[in-house]
């Protein structure tokens, strides 16, 4: 059973509230006017007179005084931006805490539902390997957290070819990426990147282990092989240096690109608002 | 090459278990190798230095494995190249009239070549502050001057009394490749010894045979021989007042097998004559005794030397038999306060007309050693002498033989003490040829060995202990391998870098 953070709902309330809310990242849905749909947003579509089956509440009462004649103006349908939640189902994610994991997408994924969010889900190894898309409106959690639920975490990760493969096929502008970044094939210069990307990178470090100086075999779970270390105050440092290489390597700033380092320790609420603030900034 | 492999296998067997064990014991983690991959590099010097990171303490210990079996099987030898040479400085080496068998020996050292850098050349001479034979070591030959030259700068400087081979020992221990011995004769074989002989001089000597307390004359009798030697020989007496000799008048008298000297009173003399002297500390051979047992009243009766009353040696009479271990017990009991302890052990007790009834079966009327059970006298109660004895073969004479060669068991000493507390060497009691020393309240005599003078009966080979060569090599080795182990037990293990 997946929980929920119980601040979702002061997160999601708060941040309707805050003034930002006038920059939502509303799109219409097609560019060309003779496929836009009438909706409800200000952008005016056009004027037309009154036909008996329209709603008496769209008559422009203003017009009417000027010309004496029933006039309906109508407008272009607006919606919010669709996210896409990318969820890294590799095996390496066994080596993190699966709870806060599967807890924080699932908190990040309902706050986004009270914002009036539409969500994709899709989860990943690697190849694209289930997803669930246009999940709106707060009542549809139950189907997100069906999907986290039914994740498995067992084979291998390939994340440039699976972000290519979204790419190609969802044309995603947003897309918040979970995962643990362990994949050797893994260029982060080369990372594909969307419109824009979010980056949630649930680390952990070597040293959490607390290892003893000594003879130390790691076996990884995704490849398999198994890596015979001496672990000595030489190759600890030479660890923590690569570590960092590595660490860093994701820390790049760039336009539409955030970047955010998850440890076991690290607290979610905050992480949600930092998010949220990026994403309507 | 068997040897090096028998004494390896022993010493790999617990590396071999520990790198069973060890994979067990190590520890085992799951993470990710994408930020490791450097750890996996395959290139030979990377590799190589993972690998020695893993295994260095492996790698040490077979080091010190291989190092200690080759040590053991002697492979790798510190031996120094060296040869140790040892020249004889016993009194033989300078007998005789002409060239001494010292001038022949340097020579030979010299001729030989036995002066190079290749050995080293020691002196096997009289310690007298020591009352032991010890080694000298001296410069080489060539270093000496002429033979005679070097005769005479010895001759000074060292007493040429006795050299006993067995304290070349040490040359050995220090691992010399091989010890030469030079020496004018060897008697018997000479072991690991490799011996050079320069021939002896012949030259009229005179020996003491024997000094002994006469009880019919009531004197004491030194009995001598004379060999090619015609010279008068003059008896000291020490006057312990002077702290001197002073010459003391008796007539040399003839006597089967040799010349003899009768002295009535105790005292230390000297006999010297030509360049030799003997000394003698003559005491009458009085024990005071106490007997228990009839058959030991008996011996304290017959043997001149033992007089009743004191308590220095206890003579006693065992009965062990049927019914006898009782009193046996008692007379134990005794037993434990007296310094000397001479049992007899009677096996039989029998009528009173017949007190010790012997079988011949067992003892064919001849005394003999026997064992008593331990149960007899404890842990602590060992007799001195035991004898297994029958009454009735009292008559037979060597019975109080046996107890004599007991009670006056001190024999001449003359290669050497072993080792005595405070002894200290008498100058003024001292010979020529001769040392006397204070040790524990008595004078104690070194007078020249026999085989100076007499060719010895073959003897069992002298027993040095094998050459071990120089341990500091490798003990250094070893020390080093240890360390280099520790230094990257500390490298690899520390948090201290």
């Amino acid at each position: 059973m997946i929980a929920i953070d119980p601040e979702c709902e002061a997160v999601s309330r708060l941040f309707s509230k805050k003034s930002v809310r006038a920059q939502y990242p509303v799109y219409v849905k097609s560019e060309n006017p003779i496929f836009k749909k009438r909706g409800t947003s200000f952008n005016l579509k056009n004027v037309r007179e009154y036909q008996p089956c329209d709603d008496l509440r769209q008559i422009d009462w203003k017009l009417y005084g000027r010309s004496d004649r029933y006039y309906i103006k109508e407008f272009y349908e607006e919606e919010n931006e669709r996210l896409f939640l990318l969820v890294d189902a590799s095996a390496s994610l066994g080596l993190f805490d699966l709870d806060y994991y599967r807890t924080f997408i699932a908190t990040l994924a309902t706050i986004f539902l009270k914002l009036h969010f539409t969500i994709n889900l899709i989860s990943f190894d690697y190849q694209p390997l289930a997803t669930c898309l246009n999940i709106k409106e707060e009542k549809n959690v139950s189907r997100l957290l069906g999907f986290l639920e039914r994740v498995r975490f067992e084979r291998r990760t390939d994340l440039v070819s699976v972000l290519r493969s979204i790419d190609a096929r969802y044309r995603p502008g947003t897309v918040f990426l979970f995962s643990d970044l362990f994949d050797r094939n893994l260029v982060s210069g080369r990372l594909p990147m969307f419109r824009r990307s979010f980056l949630m990178h649930f680390f952990t470090s070597l040293e959490e282990y607390r290892l003893e100086f000594g003879e130390t075999e790691v076996e990884d779970a995704e490849l398999g092989g198994r890596l015979l270390l001496s672990y000595n105050p030489s190759n600890r440092n030479r660890i923590r240096k690569l570590e960092s290489e590595f660490l860093q390597s994701f820390e790049r700033r760039g336009k539409g690109y955030h970047y955010y380092r998850m440890t076991r320790s690290s607290g979610r609420v905050p992480c949600y608002w930092r998010i949220l603030e990026d994403l309507y900034g | 090459m068997v040897s090096f492999l028998s004494a390896l296998f022993p010493l790999l067997v617990p590396i071999l278990l520990i790198l069973i064990v060890r994979p067990k014991r190590r520890r085992r983690i799951r993470y990710s190798h994408t930020f490791l991959a450097p750890f996996q590099d395959n290139r030979l010097r990377d590799f190589l230095f993972r690998t020695f990171q893993l295994y260095y303490d492996v790698l040490c210990d077979v080091l010190l494995a291989v190092a200690l079996a080759l040590m053991l099987s002697r492979l790798l030898s510190f031996t120094p190249a060296k040869a140790a040479v040892c020249i004889d400085g016993s009194y033989s080496m300078l007998r005789g009239q002409g060239e001494a068998p010292l001038e022949r020996a340097l020579s030979l050292v010299l001729d030989r070549g036995l002066s190079s850098k290749s050995y080293r050349l020691f002196l096997l001479s009289f310690a007298p502050g020591r009352g032991r034979s010890e080694l000298f070591p001296l410069p080489a030959a060539s270093k000496l001057g002429s033979p005679s030259q070097a005769r005479e700068a010895l001759a000074r400087r060292f007493p040429f009394f006795s050299a006993e081979p067995s304290a070349l020992a040490p040359l050995f221990r220090q691992g010399f490749s091989k010890v030469i011995f030079v020496t004018d004769r060897f008697y018997g074989p000479a072991g690991d010894l490799e011996v050079l002989e320069v021939g002896e001089n012949r030259a009229g000597f005179f020996y003491p045979l024997s000094a002994a307390y006469d009880y019919a004359a009531g004197s004491f009798h030194i009995r001598f021989l004379r060999r090619d030697f015609q010279d008068p020989i003059a008896v000291e007496r020490f006057v312990e007042e002077e702290g001197r000799y002073r010459v003391f008048p008796v007539a040399e008298e003839a006597a089967a097998g040799g010349s003899l000297f009768q002295l009535a009173e105790e005292g230390t003399y000297r006999l010297s004559a030509r360049g030799l002297d003997y000394l003698f500390v003559l005491r009458k051979p009085v024990v005071r005794a106490t007997a228990v047992g009839d058959f030991s009243r008996l011996i304290l009766k017959a043997l001149p030397q033992l007089q009743e009353g004191g308590r220095e040696v206890l003579l006693a009479d065992i009965p062990y038999g049927r019914g006898g271990m009782g009193e046996a017990r008692k007379r134990m009991r005794l037993l434990e306060k007296a310094p000397r302890r001479i049992i007899s052990l009677l096996p039989e007790r029998q009528e009173e007309e017949s007190p010790y009834l012997q079988p011949l079966t067992r003892t064919l009327s001849q005394p003999c050693y026997a064992e008593l059970p331990s149960r007899l006298f404890g842990p602590s109660g060992e007799p001195d002498i035991l004898l297994y004895q029958s009454p009735r073969s009292l008559q037979d004479a060597q019975t109080p033989l046996l107890y004599l060669s007991y009670l006056d068991p001190e024999t001449p000493q003359a290669s050497g003490f072993r080792s005595l507390p405070g002894l200290r060497v008498s100058r003024e009691r001292s010979g020529v040829s001769s040392f006397a020393y204070e040790a524990g309240g008595r004078i104690l005599v070194l007078n020249l060995p026999p085989q100076e003078f007499f060719p010895l009966a073959a003897r069992e080979p002298p027993v040095f202990p094998r050459s071990q060569g120089r341990t500091w090599p490798g003990f250094l080795l070893l020390l080093l391998l240890y360390g280099a182990k520790t230094f990257l037990l500390y490298r690899f293990h520390s948090s201290g870098i």
